[in-house]
């Protein structure tokens, strides 16, 4: 009795409940776009990948319907809005919605948002299971979210998840930072053309769905652990006034340059609190994270000599109180929502657009005369990897003249000669390994030949 | 850590009842948002997120209704519950019929029941005007747009204004976004989005202060080739009527021409497209040309390089003259041009008078360049003045196509 009474109430909240939302992906696109045109993105992929239209370059994904992975790529594609102009036409989008179609697909199925969880003062993700773990499964299988099997063999969501920057090179995402890396290798080393247009159309997915996890850290209730009552219970107020207020279109403009930073983990979180998720957490508050939740000691607040009115922080409408005879009644409104917004969009975008410049940077030249062609490294110090020399000859299928491990090579060093084949009108170098700070990378130039 | 709850004592089997009902009524139905629009532009009554969607689309600056504006309507469904993700949509285009006027059907594929519609936009484009959007106005000086208030579900007014040669094709493409015949019939602008992107921001004051005043002449294709000289070289008699294509209106750095038999199929017809922009571009441009145009390939037979490519009974040559950055490509139906050799040949022609790009156009003389094939005596036509932004077709991705797509009605 107990148990079909916990369904009928799990299914009749389904029936009756608001949705909830991380940020709406149409504000992840907005940010996403926002984030690619205002970074050198455009100037680099017409520079270093020979697309000559940059970010609007036609790509279409290569691969047959027996492909399982090209299959689910294209349902979860047939799963966004047609409005955000990332549905495939005729099987091609631009460089810029594979990029944008990635960020969306980060929440597809909401199953994967539980991972996008982030509160870097514990370095954990999502952990609210709260003894609600059962109740969270069967409310989830009946939304859609999980599946009723997954009740069963625990894998439907039941409150808790990966912290995000974990996510984001774990094993499990299909879209991480590895298949980002091994498509964008991909996109210059595959022999035919089709084959790379195609890697590089998944490169830019996975590079959205990064993005996508990088501006989950501007959205307070994500880095405050406040699944419960912010999306659960209150339907995410925030989420749904910014996706009301600035739909895909809106999304403002960045306001600054990209962040700059050494490694991808540093756009969430930093030692000296520049991380966006330190930001975020250590100055705005959640409807379950409020002053008198006992979770969080920042931000810092204190009611005006007001019976009601708004205390100020990091924005003016921080947070609203309320003397009542039984004390400070604190609550977030619209007022505060607008503020956060304002304050939290452009700085969310600039981070977004700082892990694209991290994703794609590097610079390789190749300088061909006599035959030989020389590689040189160039804007960033490389640590150890493998640099390889592919060349096209005649018609033929772009072919590997020469690669070579690398213990390391300093910003304009040469770190690769090789004698190109007679008829080479085409070569292309692809570093794959760290930089000099560790962390891992894919430098690609594309260079045809005079 | 543990939130606390609030304690509900009821009898379970009401519970039961009550819950087994609203569970099949979830069943039933998918759940609607409410409409962010009124019904009508004199009422507060909230819209239906369904639909049906009916409307007028006129030019903002003479009232006159526009005939064959792209309208498209695109839902957005939802599911899940805490966490939420998209659950597909539906997409709806028609095209204003000749007194602009526009009726999107109910939706009618609803998705199952345990996804939401959650939201519905209504796009309407016209090439050579800023495109309309249901909940957001563009706005090329405030980040691209802001909000719209003014939309309603029944007798809307889409009053479109005329594109200015100062906004910005980088946000106007963002602002459209939208898929399908929509998509595709922004599929120049994207080219001119490019290449405003590589040359980096535009100066504040083109986006503010001037809006509507253009920074530079209007490129005028008409010096390139006139309808005379067509007719001299390939021999035909028929009345040849001169417009613009649909591709993009007329800018500083584009302009096109189409030689267009009148009652004829568009095997008569020839098209001309100029560019004229920094070398840099203009062989971006000529490298664009070679992917876009079907089985072209690459010639080098004049300027910095060439191509000829063709589509069934259409043949095209692209030419790129990389010192003065000036691209032109000529399309040439086969009852009009007697083969590439023949089109390549008036390109040739064309080509050396790219310097007369973007200078004042000299009056046509058949006199000054006479055709190296056998004139036929005929009456010189005058060019009409176009109408700066109207254009009559919606444009296809396929550069050869130059009828309107069927779009549903």
């Amino acid at each position: 009795m107990k148990r079909a009474l916990a369904v009928s109430v799990a299914l009749a909240a389904v029936a009756v409940a608001l949705p909830a939302d991380a940020y709406h992906a149409a504000t992840h696109a907005g940010l996403t776009e926002r984030a690619a045109l205002a970074s050198t993105l455009h100037a680099r992929l017409m520079q270093r990948f020979g697309r000559a239209l940059g970010l609007y370059e036609p790509l279409a994904l290569d691969g047959s319907n027996r492909d399982p992975g090209h299959r689910e790529l294209l349902r979860r594609l047939a799963q966004l809005d047609r409005e955000g102009g990332y549905t495939p036409d005729r099987g091609r989008l631009s460089a810029l919605e594979w990029l944008v179609a990635g960020a969306a697909l980060e929440g597809v199925p909401a199953d994967r948002t539980r991972n996008h969880f982030y509160d870097p003062t514990r370095g954990s993700g999502l952990d609210e299971v709260d003894g609600e773990a059962l109740r969270t499964r069967l409310q989830s299988a009946a939304s859609g979210v999980g599946t009723v099997r997954g009740i069963f063999t625990g894998t439907t969501f039941d409150g808790s998840g990966m912290a995000s920057p974990a996510w984001l090179r774990s094993a499990d995402n299909a879209w991480g930072l590895s298949r980002f890396l091994d498509e964008l290798e991909r996109s210059a080393a595959a022999p035919t053309a089709a084959a790379r247009d195609g890697a590089l159309a998944r490169a830019l997915v996975a590079a959205g769905a990064i993005a996508h996890l990088v501006e989950d850290a501007g959205d307070p209730t994500f880095v405050r652990d406040d699944y419960r009552v912010a999306l659960e219970a209150d339907a995410g107020p925030y989420e749904r006034f910014v996706v009301a207020e600035y739909g895909r279109v809106g999304v403002p403009e960045l306001g600054g340059a990209p962040v700059k930073k050494a490694h991808l983990a540093a756009l969430f979180h930093d030692g000296d609190g520049s991380g966006l998720a330190d930001r975020t957490q250590s100055r705005f508050f959640t409807p379950g994270t409020l002053p008198d939740s006992g979770r969080y000691t920042r931000p810092q607040t204190a009611p005006g000599a007001a019976l009601a009115g708004y205390a100020a922080g990091a924005v003016p409408h921080l947070l609203r109180y309320e003397r009542t005879p039984s004390g400070i009644v604190w609550t977030l409104d619209e007022r505060c929502f607008a503020d956060y917004a304002r304050a939290l969009l452009p700085e969310t975008a600039r981070y977004a657009a700082g892990a694209l410049e991290l994703l794609f940077r590097g610079r390789l030249d190749v300088a061909a005369a006599g035959g030989t062609a020389t590689v040189t490294a160039h804007d960033v110090a490389l640590g150890r990897g493998k640099v390889s020399l592919y060349a096209d000859v005649g018609k033929g299928a772009r072919r590997l003249v020469q690669a070579r491990e690398l213990a390391g090579a300093a910003d304009g060093q040469s770190i690769l000669e090789a004698t190109l084949p007679a008829g080479t009108h085409h070569v292309a170098a692809v570093f794959r390994g760290v930089d000099g700070a560790g962390e891992p990378l894919v430098v690609v130039q594309e260079e045809t030949l005079k | 850590m543990r939130i606390p709850r609030p304690t509900i004592h009821f009898k379970p089997t009401r519970l039961l009842f009550i819950f087994g009902a609203l569970g099949l009524w979830a069943g039933c139905a998918p759940a609607i948002a409410q409409a962010p629009f009124p019904a009508r532009p004199d009422t507060v009554m909230p819209g239906d997120l369904l639909g049906a969607f009916d409307g007028q689309v006129v030019d903002a600056q003479s009232g006159k209704p526009i005939a064959g504006a792209i309208v498209q309507a695109s839902w957005a469904f939802e599911t899940g519950r805490g966490l939420v993700a998209p659950a597909g949509g539906s997409v709806t285009t028609v095209a204003t019929d000749n007194d602009g006027r526009y009726v999107i059907d109910r939706l009618s594929d609803l998705p199952s029941a345990r996804a939401r519609v959650a939201a519905v936009t209504v796009v309407v484009y016209e090439r050579g005007y800023v495109a309309y959007r249901s909940d957001r106005v563009f706005d090329n000086a405030v980040g691209g747009a802001r909000a719209r208030t003014d939309f309603s579900q029944h007798q809307n007014k889409v009053k479109l204004d005329r594109w200015s040669g100062t906004y910005s094709h980088v946000k106007h493409v963002r602002f459209v976004g939208g898929s399908g015949p929509l998509k595709r019939a922004l599929g120049s602008e994207v080219v001119e989005a490019s290449l405003e992107l590589a040359a980096g921001p535009k100066k504040p004051s083109a986006a503010t202060a001037e809006p509507e005043r253009p920074s530079a002449p209007p490129l005028d294709a008409g010096v390139l080739l006139s309808v005379d000289e067509l007719r001299a070289v390939t021999g035909y008699s028929g009345e040849l009527a001169v417009e613009k294509l649909a591709d993009l209106p007329t800018t500083s750095s584009y302009d096109s021409r189409h030689f267009k038999a009148v009652g004829k199929p568009e095997t008569y017809d020839a098209a001309v497209r100029a560019w004229k922009l920094a070398p840099d571009a203009a062989d971006a441009r000529f490298a664009k040309l070679l992917t876009e145009v079907p089985h072209a390939e690459r010639r080098d037979e004049m300027g910095s390089g060439s191509l000829r490519g063709f589509d069934g009974r259409i043949v095209a040559v692209a030419a790129l003259d990389h010192a003065r950055g000036v691209v032109i490509e000529f399309t040439c139906g086969l009852d009009q041009c007697r083969d590439a050799d023949q089109a390549a040949a008036i390109l040739k022609r064309m080509l050396a008078r790219a310097e007369r790009l973007g200078q004042p156009a000299p009056p046509p003389s058949v006199e000054e360049e006479k055709p190296t094939e056998t004139p036929t005596p005929e009456p010189a036509k005058t060019e009409p003045t176009p109408e700066p932004p109207k254009s009559e077709e919606p444009f296809d991705d396929n550069q050869f196509k130059l009828k309107p797509p069927e779009l549903k009605r």
